[in-house]
This record gives C-alpha cells, structure tokens and sequence, in this order.
C-alpha cells in the first residue's frame, strides 16, 4: 500500500504544480493537500508493513509490537490479567524507534532528512486538524514542504530498507523524490 | 640432433616455397619435435582452403611452454590489443578445471593449432591460434614437473589474411549443452539416479535425461538438485537459516558426489519423495495443460523449474522428522481442484517484496540465486506448518516473502553477534 500512496503523493504533486504555474492557486491547494496526505499515510503504511514482516519471528518484544501498532498493554487488576487498549503514537517516535531498533547509524540532530520530516509532519497536522490560521500558508512555502517532505520521507523509508534488507528502495519509488 | 632434409617428407603435388623450409628448419632446431628425435619423419601438409602449410608432430610440454605465445595478433604489434586473436581464458570455467586436473594426470592434448612466426616477440615463437585453455593447463602441471608429450599443428608463413581465417576457424566452437555434459558425466558415475528417476516416475522405463531444458523430462541437473536438497533438508536442525541450493551443471558437483556414496537409493522415504515430487510435476502439468485457460507453458513445467526443485526437495527433507507437515506437502496436488494448478504459478508469479523488488521481478520461482530459494521454500514452509487455508495463493506467497525477510535479516544480527 505504502508504494501506491507514494505514486499517489507524487501525481498529486504533479496536478497541483501545473495548477500552481497557472496561478489557480485555489485548485492547487486541493492536490497539494492530498499529496501531503497520501505522503503522510505513505510512511505510516511503510511502518506497519516492517512491522509486519517481523512481529512473528521474534525480533520484536510484544510491547514493541503494541507501540507500533498504536495499542498499548495494560494490566487489567480485575480480571488480573493483561488486556490491549488502543494507544495513538507519533509517527515520528514509531521511526525513532526502528532506527534504534535495527541499528541504523542516523543522527537525528543533524539529519537534513529527519528535520524536514518533522517540518512535513507539522505541515500534516496542520491540514488534518485546521483552524483559520492555517490559511496563512503560502502556496510557494505549501509546495517547498511537500518537495521537501516527500523526499525526505523516501530517503527514511530507503535508509530503513537498506538497513534492514541489504537493499534499496526500487528504482521507481526513488525517482519519486522531488529534490 | 641431426637435421635432415630427408625427414621432412614433401609430396610431389606440392611445392612449398624457400622460406618455409627454412622455416620448419628453424622451428625443429627450437622446438625438437619427438619424431625427428627419435628418428622419425615429418610430412608436409597444405590446407587447400587457408592455402596455408602445416606439420603435425609431438612436443614436450616444456618445450611448449618455454616458446609459447598465447598473445598472438595479427599484426604483430603488442600494443594492438583489439586485435589479439584469442578469447581470454575463463578460469572459473568447470571444463577448464577439469582440463588442468588432467593435465596434471599426464593427459597428452591434441591438435594445440600453432603458427611457429619469429617476425615478433622472437623468444616466443609459437603463436597460439587454438587451445590456448589447454596450454594454460600444460603449463600448470609442467610448473608441477609433468612434462608429457602433446599434439600440435604448425602453421609457416601465414599471411594477415591467413591468420585471422585459422584464429576464427578454431575459435567457433559448437557449444555442448551442460545438460548433455551433466547426463555424460552422471553415466560415469553409474546408473542409480536415472534408475531411481524411472523409480519414482520421473521418467519412463528405458527413458533418460533430457539433454536440455524441456518441459516434461528432467534433465541430470534437476534430478541432482532434487537429492541435494532432500539430504540438506534432512541434516537441517529445525531452528536453521535454512537455504537450498541449485546443483552445478557443466562439470563436476562435488557435493552431489560426495552425498551419492552415502544415498540408500531404496530407502522408503527417499523413493517415496521422489513419487511424490514426480506427482507433482504430473498433476502440474496436466491441470495448466487441460484448461481453456491461461494454458502457459511456464506455467505447466513450473514444477520442475530449479527454485521449485530446490525448496520442495528441501521441505521435504526437512519434514522427516514432523508426519503431519510432511503428509502436508505431499498432497498439495490435491490441494485445489481442476482448472487450478497445484503451485499456482500464477500468484507466484504476483508475489513481491513491497518497496525492493524491482519491477522487472518476474515472482517467485523465476530466478535461482540464494533469496529466491529461500523465499520459495517459506512458501512450502508456510504452507505445510502455519496455513489454516492448505492452498497456495498471492497471500500465501507474500507472506513467505516477508516471513524470509525477517529470518535473514534474524540469521545476519546473530552472526554479527557471534563474530564479536
């Protein structure tokens, strides 16, 4: 799912840049806001499918499991036994977390990658929870953020691949990066 | 040594020129061949079609190798590398290992094809046009202190013209088939496989190998990988990074030979894998060939493609120990019913590793490197232990892809552990 939404993410893209170069801002706004959307559900479906490949071979403790999957686990004293509760996690934490899991020599304070991750990750939230000030973003900064966190994301997800499959992210998603 | 002109015959139908008599004189003064040694004669050939002159005659290896020149070119000038006449020798090549074994026996070679030419490199006069594989092999064993006598042609004179038409004649080869050298070497070795083969019913009575890829017969390398696997899969341990292999073909497989001498060929379990591997392959072919359709002929023969050989045989092994899994793979034939086939080449064909593989990746059961073969046999793995649907589908064979991906990347942390 996770390669799906990323080619979504980047014709999203494609659409609202044409729209942008005609100066229909309001429609370019439109495919900007599902580009970032189908990006952030891109690194999320990418998460959740690493996980997948490893919950049952025993590289994962069953708590690390639950913080991937948003569930938690609690002792329920009346029934005096273990019960799963569903617990949101960021995104970013559940990243951290597989960097330092599989090893991957990334330093998250210097990372260009991971800061403009974070940056996409604001813009996201931004979208998904609006308010009236959030249409104070410039159209030209909306379509920098999401070259920026597109790409960024991509290079994560290649690292991580790399990391733990001894190979890269296929040709095809890579030249999905926009910078 | 005495030279004599008399040694030489010469044939009344020829008439060579001044210079290559004086030629030959030169090359037996340098290279003593065995017959004028021990007083024997030699004969003048001419190739009507090169229009070249030629002897043949014994040397020593020494000798040979003390002149040889296997750089040979047209034009003599060492630095013209795009026309150096010979291919390169391929060192990895199974025939030629085997070729430097024999030479270190004492083999004598034949018909090493030689223009003897001082008009370049003069401490190298003989130039090599053909054999330059066998030469490297004589060297070897002559550096060993084998030194035996082999057959050469000597060409004299030969124009730029000439050269080129005699490099090129004995540089094209009629390639031998490795299937065809695998069923010649696998006859050496007895006749046990092909009769355990006609056993099982992988092939009929009276029947042998195919010498090719085709799609109903095995040919010696399928048969091999098939054992192979079955004895891997047998010493396995239950918590192994379990890995098939594919046997070698075009020479020796010192695995296959080495497991031969200890096969029971009549062992119950071992020919009853073999009937089921056979039914398989049977029942296979015949639902993709008997429906209207996706009748594909890669489809039909997928049981029999190596990668498929390899992770069943070695499933099967590893089942042994477990009655239940094995009575599970064994009836995958029965698993669907008519149209369906067996191993669903088609979802196999589907299946992929999200993200990494490329999408020319032709799906599981393609290709015969060390990630495939284990991740077809997670497909039979998963299949015989862990599926509740007893069916082979695209769920099945992407989850065999992930389940492998995990073991590896498993297998590789605690390697890198224990090398700390």
């Amino acid at each position: 799912m996770f390669e799906e939404y990323l080619e979504d993410a980047y014709d999203f893209y494609l659409i609202g840049v044409e729209y942008y170069e005609d100066d229909n801002e309001r429609k370019a706004r439109q495919y900007f806001r599902a580009s970032t959307f189908y990006t952030a559900g891109a690194i999320e479906g990418f998460v959740n499918y690493i996980t997948d490949i490893f919950k049952t071979n025993g590289s994962f403790k069953r708590y690390e499991i639950a913080f991937l999957l948003d569930t938690c686990i609690q002792f329920d004293s009346s029934k005096f036994k273990l019960k799963k509760i569903n617990e949101f996690h960021k995104i970013e934490d559940k990243v951290k977390f597989m960097m330092k899991k599989f090893n991957v020599n990334y330093d998250f304070k210097t990372e260009i990658s991971w800061s403009r991750f974070c940056k996409f990750k604001k813009l996201r939230n931004m979208l998904v929870h609006p308010n009236d000030i959030n249409e104070d973003i410039k159209i030209a900064e909306f379509k920098k953020d999401i070259e920026f966190g597109l790409s960024s994301i991509i290079e994560i997800m290649d690292i991580l691949t790399y990391k733990i499959f001894d190979k890269h992210l296929r040709q095809r998603i890579l030249d999905f990066k926009l910078v | 040594m005495e030279w004599k002109m008399d040694n030489l015959i010469i044939t009344k139908s020829l008439k060579p020129p001044i210079k290559i008599l004086r030629s030959i004189e030169k090359f037996i003064s340098i290279c003593e061949p065995y017959e004028i040694n021990n007083n024997g004669t030699l004969f003048l050939y001419f190739d009507k079609r090169s229009k070249a002159y030629y002897i043949t005659c014994k040397i020593l290896g020494n000798t040979l190798i003390k002149n040889v020149d296997l750089n040979a070119s047209i034009d003599g000038d060492e630095e013209d590398i795009i026309y150096k006449l010979n291919r390169d020798i391929y060192q990895d090549a199974p025939a030629f290992t085997l070729m430097k074994e024999d030479a270190l026996n004492g083999r004598s070679f034949e018909d090493l094809v030689i223009e003897f030419d001082l008009n370049y490199n003069k401490k190298k006069p003989l130039k090599v046009y053909g054999g330059q594989h066998r030469i490297k092999a004589i060297e070897e064993a002559c550096s060993k202190d084998i030194s035996e006598l082999h057959g050469v042609r000597i060409y004299f004179n030969l124009t730029r013209d000439q050269k080129v038409e005699i490099a090129t004649v004995n540089n094209t080869t009629i390639a031998v088939p490795n299937d065809l050298l695998d069923r010649m070497r696998e006859q050496q070795l007895g006749t046990n496989l092909r009769d355990w083969c006609q056993k099982v019913e992988l092939l009929s009575n009276h029947q042998d190998f195919s010498d090719r890829k085709e799609p109903i017969l095995p040919t010696v390398r399928i048969a091999r990988t098939l054992i192979i696997n079955y004895y891997k899969g047998l010493s396995a341990k239950d918590d192994d990074f379990h890995q098939p292999i594919v046997s070698k073909s075009g020479g020796r497989d010192d695995e296959y030979e080495d497991i031969r001498k200890i096969i029971k060929w009549d062992d119950k379990n071992f020919v009853e894998m073999g009937k089921n591997f056979a039914r398989l392959h049977k029942i296979q072919r015949e639902r993709v060939l008997n429906r209207k359709l996706e009748k594909n002929a890669e489809y039909a023969r997928k049981a029999l493609s190596l990668t498929v050989v390899a992770s069943w045989g070695f499933a099967s092994g590893l089942f042994q120990r477990n009655d239940t899994y094995l009575k599970c793979l064994y009836k995958l034939p029965d698993s669907v019913n008519d149209p369906n086939d067996p191993l669903n080449a088609k979802a196999l064909s589907k299946a992929r590793h999200k993200g990494v593989d490329p999408d020319r990746y032709r799906g599981l059961g393609t290709r015969t490197n060390a990630e495939e073969l284990g991740r077809m046999l997670e497909v039979f793995i998963i299949y015989a232990t862990k599926a509740r649907n007893k069916v082979i589908n695209e769920k099945l064979a992407n989850a065999a892809i992930k389940s492998y991906a995990a073991k590896k990347y498993s297998y590789k942390a605690q390697k890198e552990i224990e090398d700390i």
